[in-house]
């Protein structure tokens, strides 16, 4: 546990960087604190001694009684400046280490990017920075003010009497003896229960998701009994555990509580031994006995939570330790033209190759299209162009260059991109097509809106393009908001235009028509669209036909229906299936 | 607040009583021990004390510490088991109560929230109940009796102790308020930062290429310090405040002194009850401050109870007195209004669905064509105006018996985490596995079933993920052809899928509603041209309802729609 502590230490000072001054002042003013904090206890000494042996006058009443005053303020005002230097340091702890994952996560592949670790990326940066308050802002000021004051308590004990502190060695050597057998059987069991408690937290998911089925189909699942299950262990775990374990817990509480009694015999010792100790001292030793006893926890319980900080801590240097992409020493930032060459390009995930042996050669102001069923690879292939991944083996061009020549920013500025999930973000209609961007007209947003079919629902809304969206916002339909994010797109009038299904929420029609528009609108940009449904397509200069990573076929629609078999079964299929009607009994 | 936990959990908690009588002795003893403990101190100031005194009440006292110790054991284990039971039967509770809630509530609530809160609420009960229950019990025990040994000690001064106390408390309250308040706002705060994190990082491609990355994101900067700022305003104000509210407290301290100090210059006597007192009133004020921050925890505690109240009494669906079986199933809407909480979204809508005919819902999104299919089966039972079935009031109709006359083909698949062959089967629990196989295969899964390495044992993960859309869909309508209900209810999927998936899904609905009394929600109007009767819906109400060739010539809002998509 120490070696814990101390590498989650080192890890806070390597993190607070230019907040280090308000971490120390923090612990310095807790210091000072701890200090001053029995200052009262003492003028109380004072007091009583002073009362027994007849020395009170007013100037020792003037004294006391202002000594202990400003003791009191004093500490009170150390403690509040500890807690504000400490408070004051965590928030910029916990701003600067958001930015620096933010940057931080702006440098990384996209790839990264999947479903499963933008939501682990998100915890990291919202709930596991967040934690780091907790012990940054309350417990390294508790933590040093407790200490303190426990060395203070146990000094003033000792100028009281040489021998005197040895009535603290059975309580404290009690109260570690149950704090290291608490400590042993929190670990013989503490798995099992978290364990068991994992289970019961998924059981409860599990259930809760099941019951529109339950509902809907009349059945029992099986969930349910692992549920039930799951929470009778959980009571049998806890009662064998509280068993076992609360002797050692109340030992570890009240073993503090045995000075007392130790203190009588220590008074009774000295009167049989002819030296006895003062009235005073001996009520000070009560009263510092009892206060002893949070501070002492205290420390106990920062330790252990410091532990458990370096949890959180450990996930996000997972994060930053993720390799950026990686850019050449004097990376380009400026192509030629936009002529773009994919020569034998390879990839695979992991083990599985996904794509193989891919060449396309998209010309300047051309309109491709890649068409192919679920998992063909179309998605990749694109996403390969802005360096989501970078391909196994074949290489990328960009006006003749290997996209790996250029800087990310280069590349990610002359792609615009728009993708099946719609991105929004809070804000207004307007907000999300010009993304901040300076110095676009109004003129320029309606047109693309218009080409993105956008334009119209846009228009009915009662605030137009000022109407808020997002999720505070007013709701749009998945169409829509893929309406908004394509037009986002095409705003940018960066010179490739990279389409990936935008429109596979909207009607087929609709789609057809912006697709058609993009052709007329989008002359002098490269623009690479994919999607599912082949009839959209149809005037694409050239169309790709993706099939299990290869590109099958590829040209002009006419051609590839005469000439190739498997997108001939496509438009088969998709003519068919688009004048599809339903018919009850017939 | 024992009480409502008793309600919320059904269980006597006579344990927990129990552990709080116990832990009152320790108190009561731990009062004697400290009472025993000014006797020796009188008698040692006095002189009156010798050795064996001093020794005899050492023995005492260790066999008061030892009783107290084990009296506080005993009643930490009554607590603490107990406070496990309680959450326990707490959480069974709530399960069983959701599942008797109307379907609705479930597609209302994002269940992963209502899983989160669950979860949060009956994990803060457990601790609570059996970490700071008997704590906060115990300090607010040690501080009356404290307050009473003082009161018996020097009653003027005891008046002086509660004077200071009514002048710190207001400001606890207020801190308490503080908290409450500025927690409530900063949580708006940290709600809007977690938003625009989210954002940031589902959104990273495209903040990327409008670089909008890490330090040029000047919107996520802005908003990181007002969260600093904020949230070391509302820390330092609250701290403030509490910090005042134990200052004065402390502050009685130099007051005693004071008071002490001249009441012996002026009478020259050494009042010894006086000095005790003073030691009572740093025992009281340590224990007090114990309190007062378990009663922020507590706090917390009252509201969980309250929310897991709030859940617990959420109306369950009625089972009919008379129940009724419908024989034939047309399905008649009169005069249906309906609305989520306040805002109604249906106003008096009326319609037929024939039997064995098609019934096409068609309109904008938010017309309340979802809300209509939600109703036929009582997913919301609070509405106006009827349904029937073959002329029986749904309302009438046992619940259990209600589900057996409906399939549904919705846009989400419900998938549970079990085989697929599990998934089908639970159309029609006692289906032969011929009949399963036969589902599978007419709603176009068997071959991509087959091709999967464990086949029909395959089991599908949760939310389904190791399934496409297409099939999820598709293993949807297997589960409903394997059900065989007289009706169907279907929702077009509105995501394009790829020609394959899309030919093969249609075919399984063609076959799926063969002889079925079908209410289709219709995004493409192409699909329902041929449907006995199409009910044009906008904003709530039924425009128009007909034939497709009735609605072309009269309802300008089909035409519309029939010009936009084609």
């Amino acid at each position: 546990m120490f070696k814990d502590n101390v590498k989650a230490i080192q890890w806070l000072i390597s993190v607070s960087k230019g907040n280090r001054v308000f971490v120390v002042l923090s612990i310095l003013f807790a210091i000072g604190g701890g200090c001053v904090s029995m200052l009262p206890f003492m003028f109380f000494h004072e007091m009583v001694q002073a009362m027994f042996s007849s020395a009170v006058t007013e100037e020792l009443v003037t004294s006391v009684v202002m000594g202990t005053a400003g003791a009191i303020l004093l500490r009170y005002i150390f403690v509040f400046s500890a807690n504000m230097c400490s408070h004051r340091a965590a928030f910029d702890i916990q701003c600067n280490l958001r930015k620096e994952l933010f940057a931080h996560a702006g440098r990384l592949p996209l790839g990264v990017f999947d479903k499963n670790s933008s939501g682990l990326l998100r915890k990291i940066i919202s709930e596991d920075v967040e934690s780091l308050e907790i012990y940054i802002a309350h417990h390294i000021p508790d933590t040093f003010l407790s200490l303190t004051m426990t060395i203070v308590i146990v000094g003033i004990i000792f100028t009281q009497h040489t021998a005197l502190p040895t009535v603290l060695v059975i309580p404290v050597a009690c109260m570690l003896l149950a704090l290291n057998r608490l400590n042993q059987l929190r670990k013989d069991n503490v798995k099992e229960y978290f364990d068991n408690a994992e289970v019961m937290n998924s059981a409860t998911v599990e259930y809760l998701r099941a019951i529109p089925i339950i509902k809907i189909f009349n059945v029992t699942v099986e969930s349910f009994t692992k549920f039930h299950n799951s929470i009778q262990k959980q009571i049998s775990l806890t009662s064998q555990w509280i068993k076992k374990s609360s002797p050692f817990f109340v030992l570890f509480k009240s073993s503090l509580d045995l000075i007392l009694p130790l203190l009588l015999f220590f008074i009774a010792f000295f009167m049989y031994a002819g030296s006895p100790i003062s009235g005073a001292t001996y009520l000070l030793c009560f009263i510092l006995g009892a206060v002893m006893v949070k501070p002492i926890n205290q420390v106990y319980t920062s330790s252990n939570i410091l532990c458990s900080l370096m949890e959180g801590a450990r996930r996000v240097e997972q994060i930053m330790q993720k390799q950026p992409v990686p850019e050449v020493a004097h990376p380009l930032t400026h192509a030629k033209n936009f002529a773009i060459q994919y020569e034998d390009v390879s990839f695979g995930y992991g083990e599985t190759t996904v794509l193989h042996n891919i060449n396309l050669d998209l010309k300047e102001n051309g309109l491709y299209a890649f068409i192919g069923e679920s998992g063909s690879g179309k998605t990749t292939a694109a996403r390969l162009l802005l360096r989501f991944w970078d391909a196994s083996s074949g290489r990328i061009c960009i006006g003749g260059q290997d996209n790996r020549e250029y800087s990310i920013d280069f590349l990610l500025n002359s792609v615009a991109f728009a993708s099946q999930d719609p991105f929004i973000i809070d804000g207004t209609i307007k907000d999300n097509i010009c993304m901040g961007q300076e110095g676009i007209s109004d003129e320029e947003i309606v047109r693309a809106a218009k080409v993105a079919e956008a334009h119209g629902f846009v228009e009915n809304l009662p605030l137009g393009y000022e109407t808020i969206i997002g999720a505070h916002g007013t709701r749009l339909s998945g169409g829509e908001k893929q309406r908004i994010s394509l037009a986002r797109a095409l705003v940018k009038k960066s010179p490739v235009l990279l389409l990936d299904e935008p429109t596979s929420q909207v009607d087929s029609a609709i789609e057809r028509r912006i697709f058609e528009a993009i052709k007329r609108e989008c002359t002098n940009q490269v623009v690479i669209f994919i999607t599912h449904r082949i009839a959209t397509a149809v005037n694409a200069d050239t169309i790709f036909v993706f099939n299990q990573g290869h590109i099958v076929a590829n040209g002009h629609h006419d051609v590839l229906v005469e000439e190739n078999e498997l997108y001939r079964r496509m438009w088969g299929v998709a003519t068919r299936a688009g004048n599809w009607s339903l018919g009850v009994g017939s | 607040m024992l009480l409502k936990v008793r309600k919320i959990s059904e269980r006597s908690l006579d344990d927990m009583y129990l552990g709080v009588v116990y832990i009152l002795g320790e108190v009561i003893l731990y009062t004697a021990s400290i009472l025993l403990f000014y006797f020796v101190a009188n008698g040692l100031l006095n002189g009156t004390m010798n050795a064996d005194k001093v020794f005899m009440a050492g023995i005492a006292t260790v066999l008061l510490t030892f009783i107290r110790m084990m009296l506080t054991c005993v009643s930490y284990k009554k607590v603490m088991i107990e406070a496990y039971k309680t959450t326990s039967s707490i959480r069974v509770r709530l399960a069983t109560h959701l599942k008797k809630l109307a379907f609705g509530f479930f597609l209302k609530k994002n269940l992963g929230n209502l899983t989160n809160a669950i979860l949060q609420d009956t994990n803060l009960l457990d601790f609570l109940l059996s970490h700071i229950f008997i704590r906060w019990m115990r300090d607010i025990f040690a501080v009356c009796l404290l307050l009473a040994v003082m009161a018996w000690l020097d009653f003027y001064l005891f008046l002086f102790s509660l004077g200071i106390l009514a002048v710190a408390v207001p400001f606890f309250l207020w801190a308490r308020l503080t908290t409450i308040k500025l927690g409530s706002q900063r949580l708006v705060t940290v709600d809007k930062t977690d938003s625009y994190i989210l954002e940031y990082i589902q959104g990273i491609a495209v903040m990327k290429s409008f670089g909008l990355v890490g330090e040029q994101n000047k919107k996520i900067l802005l908003q990181l310090k007002k969260l600093a700022r904020d949230s070391l305003i509302a820390e330092g104000s609250i701290l403030g405040l509490g910090l005042i509210f134990t200052l004065i407290i402390e502050l009685g301290l130099p007051f005693f002194f004071y008071i002490v100090m001249q009441d012996y210059l002026e009478t020259g006597q050494l009042n010894f009850n006086s000095l005790i007192f003073i030691l009572s009133y740093m025992l009281m004020y340590l224990a007090m401050f114990d309190v007062m921050q378990y009663s922020l925890l507590g706090q917390h505690m009252l509201n969980a109870v309250s929310r897991v109240e709030k859940m617990l009494n959420q109306p369950v669906i009625i089972e009919p007195k008379t129940p009724q079986y419908p024989k034939t199933y047309d399905i008649t809407f009169s005069n249906v209004s309906f609305g989520y909480g306040k805002k109604e979204v249906l106003h008096n809508v009326s319609f037929v669905a024939k039997e064995k005919g098609l019934t096409a819902l068609v309109g904008h999104s938010g017309a309340g064509k979802s809300t209509i299919t939600n109703l036929i089966p009582l997913f919301w039972n609070t509405y106006s105006g009827s349904i029937t079935i073959g002329g029986v009031d749904v309302r009438d109709i046992p619940n259990k018996d209600l589900m057996e006359i409906f399939s549904f083909v919705f846009q989400d698949v419900y998938l549970f985490n079990d085989t697929i062959y599990n998934n089908i089967l639970c159309g029609r629990k006692d289906a032969s596995r011929e009949e399963v196989l036969k589902a599978a295969r007419k709603a176009h899964c068997h071959e991509f079933i087959e091709k999967l390495e464990n086949g029909y044992d395959t089991i599908v993960s949760e939310g389904g993920s190791t399934l496409s859309g297409g099939q999820k869909q598709r293993l949807s309508i297997a589960r409903a052809m394997l059900k065989d209900a007289p009706v169907v209810i279907l929702d077009e999927a509105t995501t394009a899928l790829d020609p394959i998936n899309e030919l093969y899904i249609q075919e399984a609905i063609s076959e799926l509603i063969q002889d079925k009394t079908v209410i289709i929600i219709a995004h493409r109007l192409y699909t329902i041209v041929n449907a006995d009767n199409i009910v044009v819906l906008q904003d709530g109400t039924v425009l128009d309802s007909g034939l497709h060739s009735y609605l072309a010539d009269n309802c300008s809002t089909y035409r519309t729609m029939l010009d936009s998509t084609q």
